[in-house]
């Protein structure tokens, strides 16, 4: 009988252009890596760290925290390689754009424009969340390797947890 | 502020479905979704004894900070 199962690794991150490896040990019995997911918690900020809503008004790019690889041990090549983001900012850039005539004359107040929505994005635009799926079979440990970019970015420290959740699929005996 | 600070563990009749640290937002789909089509699929679960045991854990994350909030879980089920 095969049975699903999600082993989490935290990749803590606290220094500038930080490099982590890391190295996440799968049950035995385990068949195949099934997909990958990964998580963020931004733990302490500088002051000079842009929050994403407030970079609205045009397509911007994304706060890009850090990139992380995995390897099997049993094979040499990276089988996952993602960008981890601190969210998507321009996920409402294609919607219309209604600018209240008020609004219009006083050019010191902004319009409101699709990217309006603040911290409420994932909820108004967000879909079904699904891992991205893989298929890697005989690997008993996870070799990664995480690299930052956002403190590289902004020249300073930023405190971030990356969650990475590796979804296996495990053999195990019916009783 | 749950998509932000929100993990949780969930067991259904003793047998662990999401581990501790499983984010809360990767459960979560947004009214972009029908609401029909909103549940996680667990492909079947046996409901067993009927027990379902949520471990939530609110973490700090500086995008989002604390206010009190109201977690809800919906579960579909079926009756025989």
């Amino acid at each position: 009988m095969m049975r699903e199962q999600v082993i989490i690794q935290t990749i803590s991150t606290s220094k500038r252009g930080q490099q982590t490896f890391f190295q996440t040990k799968l049950p035995k019995d385990t068949q195949r890596i099934i997909g990958i997911e990964t998580g963020l918690y931004v733990l302490n900020v500088p002051d000079n760290f842009i929050p994403a809503q407030e970079l609205s008004k045009l397509v911007r790019r994304n706060n890009l925290m850090g990139v992380v690889q995995l390897r099997a041990n049993t094979k040499p090549d990276v089988f996952c390689s993602k960008e981890i983001f601190e969210r998507d900012i321009n996920i409402g850039a294609d919607e219309v754009k209604i600018i209240p005539s008020l609004i219009r004359k006083d050019e010191k107040i902004d319009p409101p424009d699709g990217n309006r929505f603040d911290y409420f994005t994932h909820w108004t635009h967000g879909a079904k969340r699904e891992e991205d799926p893989l298929d890697v079979c005989g690997c008993t440990v996870v070799n990664g390797l995480y690299k930052d970019s956002i403190g590289e970015y902004f020249q300073t420290d930023v405190n971030y947890k990356v969650m990475l959740y590796i979804w296996i699929e495990r053999k195990v005996n019916q009783q | 502020m749950l998509y932000y600070r929100g993990s949780q563990k969930v067991e259904i009749n003793k047998e662990e479905i999401f581990p501790e640290n499983y984010e809360s937002k990767l459960l979560l789909s947004g009214i972009n979704v029908s609401p029909n089509n909103r549940y996680y699929d667990l492909g079947n679960q046996p409901a067993g004894n009927g027990t379902i045991k949520v471990e939530y854990k609110d973490s700090n994350d500086s995008r989002a900070v604390f206010a009190p909030y109201r977690v809800s879980l919906y579960v579909e089920c079926v009756l025989q």
